[in-house]
């Protein structure tokens, strides 16, 4: 080194601590100081070293070997740029490793004036490198355990969701909280409850796997990531195993000790993958198992608590709605089809949803059943319904008005009391005009009570219906209980009557009870002319449906009361009921008119065939009934043999038709369906023109 | 698809709208609940608090559904798509009333048919409808 000039500068660079070096364009070393001998380990001297050399015994940044070609002088070599702040690390003769930041940059050495070198610097910063360690640690982990804390759970639960996506196994997320801590750090002290928190620690490290996180939120609370698991049984196994670990006694300073646990947990998939519902979901499972008595864990159901959320909500906005005014009552008629007279008018619920629109009562009122909004709506719509009569009364119509009773409001205590209010403060002839409808199946539920209500009130003047007759099971005996005015046929029965014969015997039963019980008999749901023809045959008068009139708005009742007429074709109707032998006609005309619909509909989607009606002539209903009761009765009457040869004729064109749509000749399958049509039509009406004929001579 | 394999959720129903796809898997959760209920038991009783929480679920998510699309405008972009999303939502309910009125009168709806049309109404309604739905909504914001 006497060589350099600069000989002051260089007994400077001799006692600095930063390692300093100056290198040729063939990366070769022109001078080092000693530290930089020092640093990387070449005490005997490094000059005339090459770089490849110098960067033999370096580790980047991770601590994998370094590639010379990343060396920092290397770097300057081959693009003339500086390069600054590159992190090294160099194992020391005592294996510990060291931290370097290295500096290059391009100079002109004063050596060879004119001639380009490269100058760098390496700073040891290792102990600036380990308090950022510290730091971070400090960070992530909790001192007093050395488990993760909360910020690196959230980061652990990041990675553990999405490999969890990844894979399809479950992850179970669980917040544990241990159960007697506190006595135990009030009556031993901190230092004790300290070690206990570290042993909990140590056991929950013990039973979890190693790609499990066990983390400590804070005080006695842990939370716990458990994946890769199979099925929710094998989670509840794992669980198990904690629970036992942490019940484990122990003594601390010679004191024995026993802690247990609670355990909240939920699952993904199951659950939202999002880390802080997950936790949260997690805590409140947690108090459930504190509040089913600890050392136990409680699983979080994801459904029952957006169920309830959602129920909630509905209860919630379906007060507000009372409140807001956004209930409206709808009406719609009742009428009396063999007068041709509107006797009442039935007030239905509507929700105006400020979102959602008009919301039939259906959507909605099944799911605040049970809630006490209930109630209210129900008083709110006895209150509208007053007022409407006595809109109507004012108007000049004098009928009737039905509302809707659930059967909690029914059951309730003051539902007693607050009728009585509510009715005391109208005139009579409002009253008079007020019908409750009690759903058959609610009516049933207290028999007693509701009989005794029915009874007290229509002492007052008011009439009751039970609603939906025919769901429930009523038994005579409770029918005679039940001191209703009416009956009405629920809509179900009434929509498949003229096609399905058990729903029309049904229809044909409530109308015998009622009239046998001495009851109105109403028909709900009543949608077409023939449906009206058959209900006012059976001997059932009064009814409501789209067929008459659909509920409609209050503005819209007076003008459409006002307009209303008779139906003409209700005329058509017979003037008395069908006797047993004209029910059977009825039956047969219905049945028959069932078998064609589902041929028609076999024939329209022929991919459904399977659901073909049989088209054997012989294992008819029709034809059993004609050739044995109907043969035996009408067989001498040219039009009743009429109608078997017209039936057989319809069976004989099914087949036909069966068999060209076999053959896929799709003209003669349209010929011979329009000739079906055609006897179709005629054996029907034939068999309606007996019926009415045998009807007015019986 | 048959009705007795759950749904499994995946990254292919996700709508990129948060408060959707988080009801989406509640209900997708449902459905699958419903399904194990129903093979154990497909009794009038379950069938009626299974098509009740459907109902209510229904309102709750619906609501959510399309209180975004009025926010959002979403009936002044992609013409009739606005229209046919809410007519599937009203179709839905209708179905579930309808299966209600059935139960009332004693016509039990299949455990197969039901879970068979909650399943293609879902599947279908997430991955065409809300899809559609989730698109204009992040892009909307994407705006914003």
């Amino acid at each position: 080194m006497d060589e350099c000039p600069e000989l002051e500068m260089c007994s400077l660079l001799l006692s600095v601590e930063e390692g300093i070096q100056l290198w040729d364009m063939e990366g070769k070393l022109l001078y080092a100081n000693p530290s930089t001998c020092r640093q990387f380990g070449h005490e005997a001297g490094c000059e005339g070293k090459h770089y490849s050399d110098m960067a033999a015994h370096c580790l980047d940044e991770d601590g994998d070997a370094l590639n010379p070609e990343q060396f920092p002088v290397a770097q300057v070599l081959v693009t003339g740029a500086p390069c600054t702040d590159v992190p090294l690390q160099i194992p020391a003769a005592d294996g510990q490793r060291r931290w370097f930041r290295v500096n290059a940059k391009p100079v002109n050495s004063h050596w060879v004036p004119g001639m380009p070198a490269v100058l760098s610097s390496t700073v040891d910063v290792t102990r600036l490198i380990e308090r950022e360690r510290a730091l971070q640690l400090q960070a992530h982990y909790d001192v007093l355990t050395a488990l993760p804390n909360r910020l690196l759970l959230v980061d652990r639960m990041k990675l553990a969701l999405a490999h969890s996506q990844r894979t399809g196994d479950m992850l179970a997320v669980c917040m544990m909280d241990l159960d007697g801590f506190k006595p135990v750090n009030d009556a031993l002290g901190h230092k004790a409850g300290d070690h206990l928190l570290q042993e909990v620690a140590r056991r929950l490290l013990d039973v979890i796997r190693g790609e499990d996180t066990a983390a400590r939120i804070g005080g006695d609370e842990f939370a716990l990531l458990l994946g890769g698991l199979k099925s929710p049984g094998q989670c509840e196994q794992a669980l198990k195993r904690i629970l036992d670990a942490v019940a484990v006694p122990l003594a601390i300073e010679g004191h024995p000790v026993r802690v247990s646990a609670s355990i909240g947990v939920t699952l993904v998939p199951g659950d939202v993958p999002d880390g802080d519902l997950l936790l949260r979901h997690a805590d409140q499972a947690m108090y459930n198992a504190k509040e089913a008595g600890k050392n136990r864990f409680h699983m979080f159901d994801p459904t029952i608590e957006s169920r309830v959320r959602a129920n909630q909500g509905i209860v919630r906005r379906l007060e507000t709605a009372l409140e807001q005014g956004q209930l409206r009552l709808h009406y719609q008629p009742k009428v009396d089809c063999r007068e041709g007279r509107v006797v009442g008018l039935e007030a239905l619920v509507r929700w105006e949803h400020p979102v959602l629109g008009t919301r039939a009562p259906g959507e909605f009122l099944p799911l605040i059943e049970h809630e006490d909004v209930i109630i209210r709506l129900g008083e709110w719509v006895i209150v509208e319904a007053l007022d409407e009569l006595a809109r109507l009364q004012e108007a000049g119509f004098d009928i009737s008005i039905s509302v809707n009773v659930s059967a909690r409001q029914f059951l309730r205590g003051n539902f007693d009391a607050r009728l009585t209010e509510l009715l005391a403060q109208r005139p009579a002839e409002q009253v008079h005009r007020l019908e409750i409808e009690v759903v058959e199946t609610a009516a049933l539920e207290d028999i007693n009570a509701v009989s005794s209500l029915i009874n007290r009130y229509q002492a007052l003047g008011v009439n009751f219906a039970l609603d939906d007759f025919g769901t429930g099971y009523s038994s005579l005996v409770h029918l005679k209980r039940l001191a209703a005015n009416a009956l009405k046929i629920d809509q179900t029965f009434i929509r498949d009557m003229l096609d399905d014969p058990g729903d029309l015997a049904i229809v044909q039963g409530v109308i015998g009870l009622a009239s046998a019980f001495q009851r109105q008999v109403v028909a709900e749901g009543v949608e077409s002319i023939e449906q009206i023809l058959m209900l006012l045959e059976l001997g059932c008068d009064v009814m409501q449906g789209y067929g008459i009139a659909r509920p409609m708005p209050v503005e819209r009742v007076l003008p459409w009361l006002r307009d209303f007429q008779m139906d003409p074709r209700w005329r058509l109707a017979q003037s008395h009921y069908p006797q047993r032998a004209d029910f059977d006609l009825l039956l047969m005309e219905v049945s028959h008119r069932h078998w064609f619909e589902r041929l028609r509909a076999a024939i329209e989607q022929p991919e459904a065939m399977g659901d073909v009606p049989s088209l054997d002539y012989k294992s008819c209903r029709l034809a059993q009934w004609y050739a044995e009761v109907g043969y035996r009765r009408y067989g001498a009457r040219p039009e009743f043999r009429e109608i078997g040869t017209l039936h057989q004729q319809v069976h004989n064109l099914a087949e036909a038709l069966q068999a060209s749509l076999a053959k896929g000749d799709r003209q003669l399958a349209r010929q011979t369906e329009q000739a079906l049509a055609v006897a179709n039509e005629a054996l029907v009406s034939r068999l309606h023109l007996f019926r009415v004929a045998e009807a007015s001579v019986g | 698809m048959t009705a007795s394999q759950p749904l499994v959720w995946n990254d292919s129903y996700a709508t990129g709208v948060a408060e959707i796809d988080e009801q989406h898997m509640i209900l997708v959760h449902t459905l699958n609940e419903a399904g194990v209920r129903l093979v154990k038991d497909a009794s009038l009783e379950s069938l009626e608090q299974i098509t009740q929480d459907l109902l209510s679920y229904a309102l709750y998510h619906f609501e959510t559904e399309e209180e975004l699309m009025q926010k959002y405008g979403y009936a002044d972009g992609p013409p009739e798509e606005a229209a046919r999303h809410l007519e599937q939502h009203r179709a839905f309910s209708a179905k579930v009333v309808a299966v209600r009125e059935g139960l009332k009168a004693g016509t039990l709806i299949s455990p197969d048919d039901l879970l068979g049309f909650l399943n293609n109404w879902l599947v279908n309604h997430i991955l065409n409808t809300d899809k559609k739905l989730g698109a204009f909504i992040v892009a909307k914001r994407g705006v914003a």
